[in-house]
């Protein structure tokens, strides 16, 4: 595991020495369990720490960093602001009190390389480090910092917080490892440990900070998050980082209840021997003295919101046939959604007391992978190592860099999910190559794209099979967004002539659905390698049902292409091919179009 | 304001006693837990590190000593604007402001409590040295282990002393 990486921003522990390692800077690392890997200092350190709390880089944030007698040395915000920018930091330590001034033989002779200091240096009011703190903190607002000093906290406990440090570290006094991990842990911004969570972007280390504060009691938390940026693991993380482990996981996902099994999941139902209804325990109570993860929250239905709202309030349920007998629970509430519960609190449709009891231990937004593409290599290094390791025989693969550039040229609404099916899919087509490369990589507006280049007659230019079951999930969320697309009765103008424009739309996409599964269900064949079109299997692929006729597949070609503003040569095809052999209407579908 | 005073208490309290002999004392004790090993420190820090507070202890008793009259707001009077005060007038007016100092910050209380601490510490470091004693190599961590909670109370006696100089106002204050 990677371990966290510091910078200790301190005049003494911070400076070089000619000739000799700095014995404070060790004494420091010794007591505080920190790798120094700094690098600045001569010979072979004897220092060798077992387990490091974090790595460290010290910077003395004077000039000169290596001073000898005769030498003036002054404080270097520039050269603090520069070192700051150049890395990423899990965390700042900062002093408060920088020496400066002449070295001189006597203060030499004190303590090696650090000047006399001058009138003010140590004065609370007058500190570099609180100055460096205000620099700080205005060009780095996310960077936490913390001050690590041996002087007095009171002194300056209003400044160093107005100033934007997260604490305190008294240096020398208590000054443990385990404070400065628990610090590390509280504030830090530091990979999830157990990398479930994959990412070192700053956009997910602060998610994960976020979570870890919220982790620390057991108020209910809101999970914010469009789809596929991983908000169950999310719940799970938070779980982890309980302060009293437990391990009640308790997942309910509202999408897959409906309303009238909502209420005997959730509470459970008592022995009814009348009716012949066993007794069963609840998903609450089953997740008591732990967590209970809400998934898509917005699809509870109002009843089982009042009932909840009582749940969270008196923290007692009550079985279904068993009204009067209350069961205490403790549980913690942790809710996801990527609705506007807000929104849908105004609107009435989502209660907002409950919303406020199921956000008052805070609420964590997960950032989109549109905005921490940096993350994408070590993504995709884990999802092609999982797609190597799930596929039996794939050979381990090399990923390019062309391949890593082509996947961060697209903005992957569909998140985690979607690249992780983007890569399996790659695996999973080319299992016997020892390199990913760019035409292993299917992104979907180049997929759409294909469909529209000429194709030979009766052969379509086939893409390789793709798992259904990974693909599956960017269709899902187009399905949800259409069917969650709210039409504005106050903005008039936007309504205006649309018709046609959204008839062309939904004719398009139901015409690039069925190119898609064409082209998922083609066959190689000796006549044409590249593959041949198979109508009633892509009609099979495209109901999820083996039942299909071939009669029944060629009518609902006709019906899905009927409105089709135009086609590309494989639909073009595929239509005259239908119409050639059942040249009637087709039959009705038994549903309304 | 005796900065002198006050740069004296600085280099011991916060120069020399939290930033070089408490860190020592820290590693030392993680070294004889095993979680680091540094043999530089194995070598030095009996025979070089620890005595280190025989010194100390004599520099810290003078400064819990020298604390009244450093820090008596009475020092002011011996600067502009007040020194122009004539002598009896100075006289007075010193010695009421000095006492009701005194009684105000406690500072009896205060040097007291600071003279325990660092005779709190002097025993620890006189039973340390005494189980030190027996130690067949003090120049290895290994044969020391035994004595971790000598080590520890020391440390926690020092750490105290520490507190103990926070106790003293950080400047001179008339009122």
């Amino acid at each position: 595991m990677r371990l966290p990486r510091i910078l200790i921003i301190d005049d003494l522990f911070g400076r070089t020495l000619v000739g000799r390692r700095n014995e404070e800077r060790a004494r420091l690392c010794g007591q505080y369990l920190l790798k120094d890997v700094t690098g600045d200092e001569e010979g072979r350190s004897s220092l060798t720490i077992n387990s490091p709390v974090a790595e460290v880089v010290f910077l003395r944030g004077q000039k000169p960093s290596r001073s000898v007698i005769g030498d003036v040395v002054e404080n270097d915000p520039d050269g603090i602001l520069q070192t700051v920018r150049s890395g990423d930091w899990s965390m700042v330590l900062l002093d408060l009190c920088f020496y400066t001034g002449r070295v001189t033989e006597e203060s030499d002779r004190k303590t090696a390389g650090v000047p006399k200091g001058r009138d003010g240096d140590d004065d609370p009011r007058r500190y570099f480090g609180l100055q460096v703190l205000e620099l700080l903190h205005r060009e780095f607002p996310d960077l936490p910092v913390v001050i690590l000093s041996s002087k007095s906290r009171n002194e300056v406990s209003l400044e160093f917080s107005s100033k934007g440090a997260l604490g305190f570290l008294p240096r020398g006094d208590e000054g443990s490892p385990e404070a400065l991990g628990e610090y590390i842990l509280k504030h830090g911004l530091i990979p999830d440990e157990s990398d479930e969570i994959i990412g070192n972007s700053k956009p997910i280390l602060l998610s994960l900070r976020a979570a870890r504060l919220a982790a620390r009691n057991r108020k209910n938390v809101l999970l914010l998050g469009e789809r596929g940026t991983g908000k169950e693991l999310f719940a799970r993380y938070i779980g982890r980082h309980r302060p009293v482990a437990t391990s009640e996981f308790v997942i309910v996902n509202s999408a897959e209840l409906t309303p009238e099994l909502f209420a005997s999941a959730l509470f459970g139902i008592e022995d009814r021997t009348a009716t012949g209804v066993k007794k069963r325990i609840g998903l609450i109570e089953e997740a008591n003295g732990g967590d209970l993860f809400f998934d898509e929250v917005k699809d509870m239905p109002p009843l089982i919101q009042a009932a909840i709202l009582r749940a969270i309030e008196q923290r007692e349920i009550a079985r279904q046939g068993s009204e009067d007998r209350k069961i205490q629970v403790d549980v913690r509430f942790l809710s996801a959604t990527n609705a506007d519960l807000e929104r849908m609190s105004e609107e009435g449709s989502f209660r907002s007391d409950l919303l406020d009891r199921l956000r008052d231990g805070g609420t964590i937004y997960l950032p989109p992978l549109r905005e921490r593409k940096e993350d994408i290599p070590l993504l995709v290094e884990k999802f092609v190592r999982d797609a190597e390791s799930h596929l039996a025989g794939a050979l381990v693969r090399q990923i390019e860099p062309a391949a890593l550039q082509k996947l961060c040229t697209y903005d992957w609404p569909g998140n985690i999910r979607e690249l992780r099916g983007c890569v399996f899919r790659a695996v999973s087509e080319y299992p016997d190559v020892e390199h990913l490369v760019p035409v292993h990589v299917h992104l979907p507006n180049e997929r759409m794209s294909q469909s529209s280049v000429p194709l030979r007659p009766a052969i379509a230019k086939v893409e390789p099979k793709r798992e259904l079951a990974e693909g599956s999930g960017d269709l899902d969320g187009l399905i949800e967004r259409i069917e969650g697309f709210q039409f504005d009765p106050n903005n008039r103008g936007d309504l205006v002539g649309k018709l046609t424009k959204v008839r062309r739309a939904y004719a398009g996409l139901l015409s690039r659905y069925l190119a898609t599964a064409l082209s998922a269900t083609s066959k190689s064949t000796p006549d044409n390698p590249e593959g041949e079109i198979q109508i009633t299997a892509a009609i099979k692929l495209m109901r999820g049902d083996k039942t299909v006729t071939t009669s029944q597949a060629f009518d609902e070609v006709k019906r899905l292409l009927k409105e089709s503003p135009e086609l590309d040569p494989l639909l073009e095809r595929a239509y005259r091919y239908v119409l050639s052999l059942r040249p009637t209407k087709p039959k009705s579908s038994g549903k309304k179009q | 304001m005796n900065s002198a005073f006050q740069k004296r208490c600085g280099e011991f309290n916060h120069d020399w006693l939290k930033n070089q002999y408490l860190t020592a004392l820290g590693s030392w004790l993680n070294l004889l837990d095993g979680r680091i090993s540094d043999s530089a420190l194995e070598r030095s820090f009996v025979s070089e590190i620890l005595p280190q507070w025989e010194g100390a202890r004599v520099q810290a008793e003078s400064l819990a000593c020298d604390f009244e009259i450093n820090m008596s707001p009475r020092t002011l009077l011996n600067t502009p604007p007040l020194s122009r005060l004539d002598d009896p007038t100075k006289e007075w007016l010193g010695e009421t402001i000095h006492q009701l100092w005194m009684r105000r910050v406690r500072v009896s209380e205060i040097v007291s409590a600071v003279l325990r601490e660092i005779d709190g510490a002097d025993q620890a470091y006189g039973r340390l040295r005494q189980a030190l004693c027996t130690c067949s190599n003090t120049e290895s961590g290994e044969a020391m282990r035994s004595l971790r909670s000598e080590f520890s109370e020391f440390r926690s006696c020092c750490q105290r002393v520490a507190r103990a100089f926070e106790l003293f106002p950080g400047e001179v204050r008339a009122a």
